[in-house]
């Protein structure tokens, strides 16, 4: 018998990964089948297929695929089974106990050989030259079921004239080569559920459509589910059509989003092809969005900067240097600001984008060889409340669960998220949810899709003012706990009793109510009153969550808040529920758990818990500070005031992302040196005086970890174009300050990690790439990771509820401001645009757009694709108005991919009262319609000029 | 640094501090877990320097700084330290 892996090689042809026709079943029952002779014991629910595919007979076929219901309808995968009649479709026929099946009969094959036959005499027969040619199912499983003549000629009605549509800028359609398997609406339908595509016509006039005029005006969000899905060429990477077939393959992680997809990087030769989404990928099984799937050419750009360059002044043209020279510069600059200015005047900024191993080296570096805490992450603008506000009540700085657990929820809470946009493939998995029936809640001051788009309609829109969303989540609590909906049991048994009761008492009172907060908030108080019974009722209930919570004055408050709500319910610790946060960038967990933080050290150990600290002093033989340094906010202030005066910045673009982009570059040119590591001469670079070039995701080696503390291997696909990996420049640039680093590779850095890091102690590259992925905690307790936290126990003990009153922002709309500005992302842009930007992503977002109620523009003369002019106390800038009904009366929106706009120059100095996050979410403005020429000044680029 | 930004942020905290126990041991805490020595004597300058400008808790606040400079207490039951 030949081995399952090259049976399985004819079932899925190419480098791809092996395809067992039908979806695995879940069940825990066993049935017992025979096939072709061999007797097994299968999960019941499995098809025929499938067992036939996981013992090595592999069944032709061509409508089914396992990331797929099956459909039934080539009839390629029939089999004779003992005691029916007939020859069943293997793919639509579940295993019975008993069974007796066999695939390879006389009669099957001539069936499967004349089902070929007619396909094919409706195929261009131009393999040799087809994209697809060793990669069509279509072409293999005419060799496989050995088709030698077509009868009928090829002569007959067909559809080998049938126009390609190339609108999609990735992928090309040629329907000349579609057999009408329906596998890409299917795929469109169930996996990504846009349901973009459908069959139109019937019979022979059957063929697949987008809708509109083609697949660029459909509905269709380029995910790519379809192309994955399609047995043959006619959906196709022009990337394919253009390069050819790929030969090999590396598997990698996504650096986009903090989803954490997995991809087969496809390469011919040293040239990357495409990215398949993987379907052994934790986060992902399969699915991808228009990001990772399709908009990484930026890694070859022509604007990337692959030489380390230097400049005496930032008025100065840069000279390009080696890195000697570039390394030697910096190190004696930051060594003589330390010298004039004191320990404390330096400092550095870690990035979210770079790897664990990265962002932990550079930490070291500035503790150990900066000499002081000064180090801060670029998380410190996202989601610094999560930890601060999780860690309170749970004990942990991390999301609660997998996101397979969703799949288990019976009702769903979105707070502050737009997932189908800035967290697509958990997006889809969430709608597939929604689908099959669990309930939603959507609490946002903008209608997202998922309040209503294709088959999807929450239950709930609490859509409530900008920040006001810890009066509504301790309306819902008020309502949980004055109605007697608390689990009495889980608080008793799981949580610190007497916070309970304080909390109880709290929450009940009047000013917590849902009457009083519709005041406040504008949600009806019915509405939250339908909306909390509807969570506290369900047997499974989950809360995910974006920047929307933790963008706030209020925003560790409000992560507290939903904890609280979480335990009321009994919704820790199992399948299906938990508090979730959505992160946005691809390590914000990482950079957070490597110990980037100013106050602590990895694994969120207190810098001043002296046994801690004297463990890290063992083993990197230097004597830390016992006191937290500055966070980036710090820094920046201390800048203005000239206390700080040296600053390295990792990957980040904090002249674009951070709030206030005046006082951000005031900052920036009052410092006598500023370092920046990235791919490309960005918005910070510009006050830079060293530029150290790095390494985009193709080109690390290392390991990201996601929003469910999923740690991935990130791999090398090709060669580092700036002939270093990052955290080789960071340890030379440490040496050349005094303090010798030395890894030979990234592993090392893991195994360091490991050996001081006990949410970490069993991780290593080698047990990764053994495994796939691993879930921290990742320990002796729990070898095989952690899916879901918090299952028999609180990790602090008992879960501990926190009071959370309602202290308002002091940003209120007024008399010269009377709106209120709010932010997000667009699915094909990503967070300051510098990669998406630099990729055919634009064609679907070419600019930031303002959002604005049809009252509030007819108001102010405005109207539909205007320019308008929008202003804070803060600044001013330009955008382009879209008259929407997302947005109600009073509030605007808008996303800040674009320099150009510059969505930060109005953004305020309010913050985090824990944690200094910037309330990007509530910017008090006033808009008009833009005079062209006067009103173009102050846009970003114009600040950058002046500066 | 600027002072008046290390009042608001302080006074914020005060505002916004919701664990259970004594206010200005609570914020006294916060300042010590998260803030720079430099930072947590300039307040306490500032504050001493026109104590009336301020509340009595943060009156009190930096008062704790000062007698327990280094000292991190514990912290409305909270055994973590993360932010993240
Ligand atoms: S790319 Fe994705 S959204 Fe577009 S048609 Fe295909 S499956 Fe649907
Ligand atoms: S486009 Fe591909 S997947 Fe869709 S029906 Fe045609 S052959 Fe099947
Ligand atoms: S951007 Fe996010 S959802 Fe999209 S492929 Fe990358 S990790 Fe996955
Ligand atoms: S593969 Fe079973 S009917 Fe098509």
């Amino acid at each position: 018998m030949t081995s399952l892996s090259e049976n399985l090689k004819y079932v899925r042809s190419g480098i791809g990964e092996p395809d067992y026709g039908t979806p695995a079943s879940t069940s825990e029952e066993l049935v017992s089948v025979t096939i072709d002779g061999i007797t097994r014991q299968v999960a019941a629910g499995t098809s025929v297929m499938r067992a036939a595919g996981e013992q090595g007979c592999s069944i032709p076929k061509l409508c089914a695929t396992d990331s797929l219901e099956p459909f039934g309808s080539c009839r390629m995968c029939v089999v004779e089974i003992d005691g029916r009649r007939g020859t069943p479709a293997s793919c639509t026929t579940p295993v019975e106990d008993g069974m007796v099946v066999r695939t390879q009969t006389a009669k099957v094959a001539k069936l499967r050989r004349n089902v070929m036959e007619l396909y094919i005499s409706d195929h261009p027969l131009d393999c040799l030259t087809c994209p697809a040619n060793g990669d069509c199912e279509l072409q293999e499983m005419a060799g496989v079921v050995g088709l030698r003549d077509v009868r009928y000629g090829y002569e007959g009605e067909n559809h080998l004239e049938e126009p390609k549509d190339s609108s999609n800028p990735y992928f090309e359609f040629d329907g000349s080569k579609c057999i009408v398997c329906n596998r890409c609406v299917r795929a469109c339908d169930e996996v990504q559920g846009t349901l973009a595509l459908t069959i139109e016509g019937r019979g022979f006039n059957s063929k697949v459509s987008p809708g509109g005029l083609n697949f660029l005006s459909s509905e269709c969000v380029s995910c790519g589910a379809c192309v994955q899905a399609c047995p043959t060429s006619t959906l196709q990477e022009k990337s394919v059509i253009e390069l050819g077939m790929p030969t090999r393959t590396v598997q990698t992680t996504c650096a986009y989003c903090g989803v954490g997809c997995s991809f087969n990087a496809e390469l011919r030769g040293d040239e990357l092809i495409r990215m398949v989404p993987a379907k052994n990928g934790g986060a992902n099984e399969g699915h991808s969005c228009v990001k990772g799937r399709f908009a990484w050419g930026y890694a070859s750009h022509k604007d990337r900067v692959t030489t380390p360059m230097i400049r005496e002044s930032i008025k100065d043209e840069w000279t390009v240097v080696s890195w000697e020279e570039a390394i030697g510069y910096a190190a004696t600059k930051f060594k003589e600001i330390q010298a004039k200015y004191g320990d404390n005047s330096i400092g550095g900024v870690t990035s979210s984008r770079c790897t664990n191993e990265e962002i932990f080296v550079v930490q070291k570096m500035i503790r150990a060889a900066f000499g002081n805490n000064n180090v801060d992450t670029c998380a410190r603008v996202c989601h610094s409340p999560t930890g601060f506000g999780l860690s309170s009540t749970f004990g942990t700085s991390a999301g609660t669960q997998d996101f397979k657990s969703v799949a288990k929820s019976d009702a769903i809470m979105v707070i502050g998220a737009n997932p189908t946009d800035a967290h697509p493939v958990f997006g889809s998995r969430l709608k597939k949810r929604i689908r099959e029936g669990a309930n939603l809640i959507v609490v946002d001051p903008r209608k997202t899709d998922l309040v209503k788009s294709a088959h999807i309609e929450a239950d709930y829109h609490l859509q409530l003012q900008p920040g006001t969303n810890v009066a509504v989540i301790n309306a819902l609590g008020h309502v949980v706990v004055t109605e007697g909906l608390v689990d009495e049991a889980f608080v008793n048994e799981r949580c610190d009793r007497a916070a309970f009761d304080r909390w109880a008492a709290f929450i009940a009172l009047p000013e917590n109510s849902p009457e009083v907060v519709e005041a406040q908030s504008g949600v009806p108080a019915q509405a939250i009153r339908e909306a909390a019974r509807l969570f506290a009722a369900a047997k499974n209930g989950a809360i995910y969550y974006g920047l929307g919570v933790t963008e706030h004055s209020q925003g560790s408050t409000m992560v507290m808040g939903m904890a609280n709500l979480a335990m009321a319910t009994g919704n820790i610790g199992r399948d299906g529920v938990g508090v979730n946060p959505l992160r946005g960038q691809n390590n914000v967990q990482g950079s957070c758990d490597m110990g980037s933080f100013p106050h602590e050290l990895s694994g969120y150990r207190h810098i001043s818990d002296n046994a801690v600290r004297e463990q890290f002093e063992t083993l990197w033989d230097v004597k830390l500070m016992a006191e937290p340094g500055m966070r980036i906010p710090n820094m920046l202030d201390n800048a203005v005031s000239g206390e700080f005066r040296g600053m390295f910045v990792h990957g980040e673009d904090i002249a674009q992302s951070d709030p206030n982009t005046k006082h951000v570059m005031h900052a920036l040119e009052s410092m006598d040196l500023v370092v920046v590591q990235d791919l490309f001469l960005n918005e910070t670079a510009a006050f830079a005086h060293v530029f150290l070039p790095g390494t985009s995701f193709l080109e690390k080696d290392g390991t990201f970890t996601n929003a469910e503390r999923r740690i991935n291997r990130v791999r090398p696909v090709m060669a580092a174009k700036n002939g270093k990996q990052e955290w080789e420049i960071v340890s030379e640039l440490a040496t050349a300050m005094g303090y010798a680093m030395h890894y030979d590779n990234a592993a090392q850095i893991m195994d360091e990690i490991a050996s001081i890091t006990p949410t970490f102690a069993n991780v290593s590259f080698e047990l990764l790439d053994r495994v796939g992925s691993l879930q921290w905690p990742v320990n002796e307790k729990a070898p095989s990771g952690t899916p879901i936290m918090h299952v028999d126990g609180f990790v602090r003990g008992e879960g501990m509820f926190v009071e959370t009153p309602f202290v308002p922002t002091d940003e209120r709309a007024n008399r010269k401001f009377p709106l209120l500005l709010t932010t997000g992302r667009v699915l094909s842009q990503y967070n300051v645009g510098a990669q998406t930007r630099r990729t055919e992503n634009s064609t679907w977002h070419p600019e930031d757009i303002l959002e604005i109620h049809e009252a509030d523009a007819l108001m102010r003369g405005i109207t539909d694709g205007m320019k308008v002019a929008i202003s804070s106390r803060i600044g001013e800038t330009i955008l382009k108005a879209q008259v929407s009904e997302r947005v109600p009366a009073g509030v605007v929106y808008t996303t800040f991919h674009h320099p150009l706009s510059g969505a930060n120059v109005i953004t305020t100095e309010f913050n985090d009262w824990a944690t200094n996050c910037p309330e990007y979410k509530v910017t008090a403005v006033e808009i008009r319609p833009a005079d062209s020429s006067a009103d173009s000044v102050n846009t970003l680029d114009d600040v950058l000029m002046k500066a | 640094m600027d002072v008046n930004v290390l009042i608001r942020m302080a006074d914020q905290i005060e505002k916004n501090m919701p664990f259970a126990g004594n206010k200005a041991e609570l914020v006294a805490t916060h300042l010590v877990k998260f803030w720079t020595p430099v930072m947590r004597a300039d307040l306490y300058k500032e504050v001493t320097s026109r104590p009336t400008d301020f509340s009595p808790v943060m009156c009190e606040v930096v008062e704790i700084l000062h007698s327990q400079a280094n000292a991190v207490l514990p912290y409305g039951g909270l055994k973590g330290s993360s932010e993240a």
